[in-house]
Protein backbone atom coordinates (compact mmCIF):
# COMPACT_ATOMS: atom_id res chain seq x y z
CA UNK A 1 0.00 0.00 0.00
CA UNK A 2 2.74 2.59 0.75
CA UNK A 3 4.49 2.38 -2.54
CA UNK A 4 1.48 2.22 -4.37
CA UNK A 5 0.17 5.41 -3.00
CA UNK A 6 3.74 6.12 -3.70
CA UNK A 7 3.97 5.63 -6.85
CA UNK A 8 0.10 7.10 -7.74
CA UNK A 9 0.75 10.56 -5.86
CA UNK A 10 3.91 10.58 -7.80
CA UNK A 11 2.07 10.08 -10.82
CA UNK A 12 0.22 13.19 -10.09
CA UNK A 13 3.04 15.19 -8.76
CA UNK A 14 4.13 14.70 -12.25
CA UNK A 15 0.71 16.21 -13.70
CA UNK A 16 0.60 18.91 -11.31
CA UNK A 17 4.11 20.06 -11.65
CA UNK A 18 4.17 19.80 -15.21
CA UNK A 19 1.06 22.09 -15.25
CA UNK A 20 2.46 24.99 -12.94
CA UNK A 21 5.89 24.98 -15.59
CA UNK A 22 3.16 25.47 -18.13
CA UNK A 23 1.02 27.98 -16.49
CA UNK A 24 4.28 29.98 -15.27
CA UNK A 25 6.25 30.47 -18.23
CA UNK A 26 3.35 32.14 -20.02
CA UNK A 27 5.42 35.48 -19.90
CA UNK A 28 2.54 38.16 -19.66
CA UNK A 29 1.91 37.37 -16.33
CA UNK A 30 5.25 39.15 -14.93
CA UNK A 31 4.90 42.22 -17.40
CA UNK A 32 1.97 42.99 -16.32
CA UNK A 33 2.92 42.97 -12.41
CA UNK A 34 6.20 43.36 -12.35
CA UNK A 35 6.19 39.77 -10.66
CA UNK A 36 4.83 36.30 -11.14
CA UNK A 37 1.32 36.48 -10.85
CA UNK A 38 1.03 32.44 -11.75
CA UNK A 39 2.40 31.38 -8.41
CA UNK A 40 0.31 33.49 -6.05
CA UNK A 41 -3.17 32.19 -8.70
CA UNK A 42 -1.73 28.50 -8.95
CA UNK A 43 -1.89 28.46 -4.72
CA UNK A 44 -5.31 30.00 -4.44
CA UNK A 45 -6.82 27.67 -6.82
CA UNK A 46 -5.40 24.87 -5.84
CA UNK A 47 -6.08 25.81 -2.15
CA UNK A 48 -9.97 25.47 -3.31
CA UNK A 49 -9.34 21.89 -5.46
CA UNK A 50 -7.93 20.55 -2.56
CA UNK A 51 -10.52 21.43 -0.04
CA UNK A 52 -12.96 19.93 -2.63
CA UNK A 53 -11.32 17.06 -3.11
CA UNK A 54 -10.59 16.32 0.71
CA UNK A 55 -14.25 16.67 1.32
CA UNK A 56 -15.41 14.39 -1.53
CA UNK A 57 -16.25 10.70 -1.01
CA UNK A 58 -13.40 9.61 -3.09
CA UNK A 59 -11.31 6.47 -2.56
CA UNK A 60 -8.25 6.50 -0.95
CA UNK A 61 -6.32 5.75 -4.05
CA UNK A 62 -8.10 8.89 -5.62
CA UNK A 63 -7.67 11.21 -3.31
CA UNK A 64 -4.05 10.41 -3.16
CA UNK A 65 -3.74 11.08 -7.12
CA UNK A 66 -5.86 14.00 -7.00
CA UNK A 67 -4.78 15.44 -3.34
CA UNK A 68 -1.15 15.34 -2.62
CA UNK A 69 -0.61 14.40 -5.90
CA UNK A 70 -1.87 16.68 -8.79
CA UNK A 71 -2.53 19.70 -6.58
CA UNK A 72 0.58 18.82 -4.21
CA UNK A 73 2.69 19.16 -7.70
CA UNK A 74 0.75 21.88 -8.75
CA UNK A 75 0.77 24.13 -5.62
CA UNK A 76 4.27 25.06 -4.47
CA UNK A 77 5.46 26.78 -1.08
CA UNK A 78 9.24 27.47 -2.06
CA UNK A 79 7.99 29.67 -4.96
CA UNK A 80 5.48 31.56 -2.62
CA UNK A 81 8.59 32.21 -0.22
CA UNK A 82 11.50 32.97 -2.93
CA UNK A 83 8.63 35.36 -4.61
CA UNK A 84 7.88 37.59 -0.84
CA UNK A 85 11.75 37.95 -0.15
CA UNK A 86 12.11 39.04 -4.26
CA UNK A 87 9.52 41.08 -4.04
CA UNK A 88 10.82 42.50 -0.58
CA UNK A 89 14.30 43.46 -2.15
CA UNK A 90 13.00 44.98 -5.27
CA UNK A 91 10.54 47.27 -3.34
CA UNK A 92 10.21 49.30 -0.50
CA UNK A 93 8.40 45.86 1.15
CA UNK A 94 5.04 46.42 0.42
CA UNK A 95 4.88 44.92 -2.21
CA UNK A 96 6.18 41.73 -0.71
CA UNK A 97 4.09 42.34 2.63
CA UNK A 98 0.87 42.45 0.35
CA UNK A 99 1.98 39.48 -2.00
CA UNK A 100 2.43 37.26 1.18
CA UNK A 101 -0.95 37.97 3.04
CA UNK A 102 -2.68 37.76 -0.44
CA UNK A 103 -1.22 34.67 -0.67
CA UNK A 104 -2.36 33.19 2.77
CA UNK A 105 -5.33 35.24 3.25
CA UNK A 106 -7.10 34.08 -0.08
CA UNK A 107 -6.18 30.58 -0.14
CA UNK A 108 -7.61 29.84 3.37
CA UNK A 109 -10.66 31.35 1.64
CA UNK A 110 -10.88 29.31 -1.22
CA UNK A 111 -10.26 26.70 1.08
CA UNK A 112 -13.12 27.72 3.19
CA UNK A 113 -15.28 28.25 0.15
CA UNK A 114 -14.58 24.89 -1.15
CA UNK A 115 -15.29 23.04 2.15
CA UNK A 116 -18.45 25.13 1.88
CA UNK A 117 -19.24 23.99 -1.40
CA UNK A 118 -19.39 20.71 -0.43
CA UNK A 119 -21.22 20.93 2.22
CA UNK A 120 -24.28 22.91 0.38
CA UNK B 1 10.00 22.97 -25.01
CA UNK B 2 9.09 19.35 -25.63
CA UNK B 3 12.37 18.51 -23.96
CA UNK B 4 11.63 21.15 -21.37
CA UNK B 5 8.66 19.33 -20.24
CA UNK B 6 9.55 16.32 -20.10
CA UNK B 7 12.22 17.17 -18.10
CA UNK B 8 9.74 19.06 -15.07
CA UNK B 9 7.40 15.75 -15.41
CA UNK B 10 10.03 13.34 -14.41
CA UNK B 11 11.72 15.62 -11.71
CA UNK B 12 7.88 16.32 -9.89
CA UNK B 13 7.26 12.69 -10.24
CA UNK B 14 10.52 11.81 -8.10
CA UNK B 15 9.84 14.66 -5.98
CA UNK B 16 6.34 13.73 -5.55
CA UNK B 17 7.28 10.23 -4.72
CA UNK B 18 9.86 11.52 -2.14
CA UNK B 19 6.77 13.61 -0.16
CA UNK B 20 4.60 10.96 -0.04
CA UNK B 21 6.54 8.82 1.13
CA UNK B 22 7.80 10.91 3.97
CA UNK B 23 4.08 12.08 4.89
CA UNK B 24 3.23 8.40 5.05
CA UNK B 25 5.85 7.23 6.99
CA UNK B 26 5.48 9.88 9.81
CA UNK B 27 1.55 10.85 10.38
CA UNK B 28 0.47 12.48 12.61
CA UNK B 29 -2.32 15.03 13.39
CA UNK B 30 0.24 18.02 13.28
CA UNK B 31 1.31 17.54 10.12
CA UNK B 32 4.80 18.49 11.44
CA UNK B 33 6.40 16.31 8.40
CA UNK B 34 4.69 18.98 6.03
CA UNK B 35 6.66 21.81 7.63
CA UNK B 36 9.79 20.33 7.79
CA UNK B 37 9.47 18.88 3.81
CA UNK B 38 7.96 23.04 2.95
CA UNK B 39 11.13 24.39 5.33
CA UNK B 40 14.01 22.04 3.37
CA UNK B 41 12.61 22.93 0.25
CA UNK B 42 12.37 26.89 1.00
CA UNK B 43 16.29 26.54 2.09
CA UNK B 44 17.36 24.56 -0.80
CA UNK B 45 15.25 27.31 -3.08
CA UNK B 46 16.97 29.83 -1.70
CA UNK B 47 20.41 28.18 -2.69
CA UNK B 48 19.27 27.19 -6.35
CA UNK B 49 18.09 31.14 -7.03
CA UNK B 50 21.28 32.27 -6.04
CA UNK B 51 23.37 29.84 -7.75
CA UNK B 52 21.42 30.31 -10.72
CA UNK B 53 21.20 34.22 -10.29
CA UNK B 54 25.24 34.25 -9.90
CA UNK B 55 26.48 31.78 -12.29
CA UNK B 56 28.87 32.24 -14.62
CA UNK B 57 27.49 30.15 -17.81
CA UNK B 58 24.19 29.74 -18.63
CA UNK B 59 22.01 27.01 -15.65
CA UNK B 60 18.66 27.31 -17.27
CA UNK B 61 19.04 23.38 -17.41
CA UNK B 62 19.91 23.38 -13.30
CA UNK B 63 16.91 26.07 -12.50
CA UNK B 64 14.66 23.52 -14.52
CA UNK B 65 15.38 20.72 -12.89
CA UNK B 66 15.80 21.63 -9.41
CA UNK B 67 13.66 24.84 -8.95
CA UNK B 68 10.49 24.26 -10.84
CA UNK B 69 10.44 20.07 -11.22
CA UNK B 70 12.61 19.01 -7.89
CA UNK B 71 11.68 21.70 -4.76
CA UNK B 72 8.86 23.65 -6.69
CA UNK B 73 6.89 19.57 -7.44
CA UNK B 74 8.75 18.55 -3.37
CA UNK B 75 6.95 21.23 -1.30
CA UNK B 76 3.68 22.26 -1.77
CA UNK B 77 1.12 25.14 -0.83
CA UNK B 78 -2.15 23.24 -0.94
CA UNK B 79 -1.43 20.88 2.43
CA UNK B 80 -0.26 23.68 3.80
CA UNK B 81 -3.31 25.78 3.79
CA UNK B 82 -5.31 22.79 4.04
CA UNK B 83 -3.33 21.82 7.81
CA UNK B 84 -4.06 25.83 9.06
CA UNK B 85 -7.77 25.13 7.97
CA UNK B 86 -8.05 21.98 9.63
CA UNK B 87 -6.61 23.32 12.91
CA UNK B 88 -8.52 26.04 12.92
CA UNK B 89 -11.75 23.97 12.36
CA UNK B 90 -10.78 21.87 15.39
CA UNK B 91 -10.79 24.62 17.52
CA UNK B 92 -6.90 24.29 17.75
CA UNK B 93 -6.28 28.14 17.31
CA UNK B 94 -2.82 28.43 18.99
CA UNK B 95 -2.17 24.98 16.97
CA UNK B 96 -3.08 26.66 13.84
CA UNK B 97 -1.41 30.09 14.36
CA UNK B 98 2.19 28.21 15.37
CA UNK B 99 1.77 26.15 12.10
CA UNK B 100 1.75 29.07 9.95
CA UNK B 101 4.09 31.16 11.54
CA UNK B 102 6.36 28.51 11.67
CA UNK B 103 6.15 27.80 8.35
CA UNK B 104 7.13 31.26 7.33
CA UNK B 105 9.05 32.11 9.51
CA UNK B 106 11.55 29.86 9.66
CA UNK B 107 10.90 29.23 5.65
CA UNK B 108 12.06 33.14 4.91
CA UNK B 109 14.98 32.44 7.21
CA UNK B 110 15.98 29.57 5.44
CA UNK B 111 15.27 30.79 2.19
CA UNK B 112 17.50 33.72 2.58
CA UNK B 113 20.23 31.43 4.75
CA UNK B 114 20.37 29.26 1.53
CA UNK B 115 21.05 32.74 -0.88
CA UNK B 116 23.75 33.43 2.17
CA UNK B 117 25.58 30.67 1.95
CA UNK B 118 25.54 30.02 -1.38
CA UNK B 119 27.04 34.07 -1.76
CA UNK B 120 30.30 33.40 0.44
CA UNK B 121 30.79 29.81 -0.87
CA UNK B 122 30.98 31.69 -4.74
CA UNK B 123 32.97 34.48 -3.48
CA UNK B 124 35.28 31.95 -1.92
CA UNK B 125 35.84 30.23 -5.16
Amino acid sequence: MLIKLTLISALGTALGGEARYLISRYPRFDRLFGFSLATILINIIGSFLLAIVLNSPLALTWRTFFGSGIIGGLTTFSTFILETINLSSRQTGQKSLLYFAASLFLSLAAFALGVWLIGQ
Amino acid sequence: MLRNSIIVLICAFVAGALRELLELSFQSPFHWITIIINLAGAFLMGMTYEYVRIAKKNAANFSLIAGTGLIGSFTTFSTFISEIYALAARQQFLSAVIYLAVSTFFGILLLVSGKKIVQVVKHAD
